[in-house]
């Protein structure tokens, strides 16, 4: 845990085995576009509010999770998922205003919320009779 | 392609699915769960003497929202995932979660004690403790000297 944290995952590629041997995934994500803001939800489950960073650098947003334990592998009878780390980066166009992002992560969903800087909101224009 | 809507602003797809072909070859086309993808979410098994240990990746998914029985040696675990409110103007640019109510059952190698049986959702894993019924739990037989 304490190793996976210190992981440098960029790479040529974007993705890498770690130091670790943690996979790392990209998490599935839901991205919704309004009129004031972007909010990218991001799939994190076995993650806390401890394990989960959210960086923003030269308009590329970086998520980043770490599972808090790996399950004891003894007796399993089925294996579905294991533990791995969580990167996923998206590049955000200049409309967001990067200091007044937002994240939150509940039920293992990673909540976040781009507003855009007030000038690129729509504005509504009232136009009077001439 | 889903993302492709005509969005200049946002523009990272090109890079993105670049990213999501390396991870295609790296886990063998399964993307996202492990050999499970879609609306089913993915599960481990795990036997202990007296109990098996289930576990469930449930992300976003809440606890109230969860119905769980039992029925002799057969768990199933039905969900329902929270639609994401939507204000007036807005639009999905990437949808990649899995949506809807979901059902999974499974089968045990021996019945299950449902009185018994202990539930936790944590940072969105289910965990599912699954005791055997009394009659199936191992017992010793004391031997006597003849």
């Amino acid at each position: 845990m304490s190793d996976a944290t210190q992981v440098e995952v960029r790479g040529e590629q974007g993705l890498e085995q770690t130091a670790s041997r943690l996979p790392v995934w990209q998490p599935a994500v839901d991205i919704l576009e309004a009129p004031e803001q972007v909010v990218v939800l991001a799939e994190m489950p076995g993650v806390g509010p401890e394990q989960v960073e959210v960086t923003m650098e030269n308009r590329v947003l970086t998520l980043r999770g770490t599972p808090a334990e790996s399950q004891d592998q003894a007796g399993m009878l089925r294996r579905e998922f294991g533990a791995r780390l969580y990167e996923r980066s998206f590049t955000v166009g200049d409309e967001i205003d990067a200091e007044a992002i937002q994240a939150v992560i509940r039920d293992g969903l990673l909540r976040v919320t781009l507003p855009k800087k007030p000038e690129h909101a729509p504005r509504r224009i009232a136009v009077s009779a001439g | 392609m889903v993302w492709n809507t005509g969005m200049t602003r946002w523009n990272p797809w090109a890079e993105l699915e670049r990213m999501h072909q390396a991870m295609d070859r790296l886990y063998g086309g399964s993307r996202a769960g492990g050999g499970v993808s879609g609306a089913v979410p993915p599960v481990n098994v795990r036997l202990e003497d007296e109990a098996a240990v289930l576990t469930a990746e449930i992300p976003g998914v809440q606890a109230e929202s969860l119905d769980i029985t039992v029925e002799d040696r057969v768990v199933t675990v039905k969900g329902r995932r929270p639609e994401e409110p939507r204000v007036e103007g807005s639009e999905w640019l990437r949808r990649e979660r899995p949506q809807g109510d979901f059902s999974r059952s499974f089968a045990l190698p021996f019945r299950v004690d449902p009185d018994e049986v202990s539930a936790e959702v944590r940072n969105g894993v289910l965990s599912l403790r699954l005791p055997k019924a009394k009659e199936e739990r191992l017992r010793r037989i004391a031997v006597n000297a003849g």
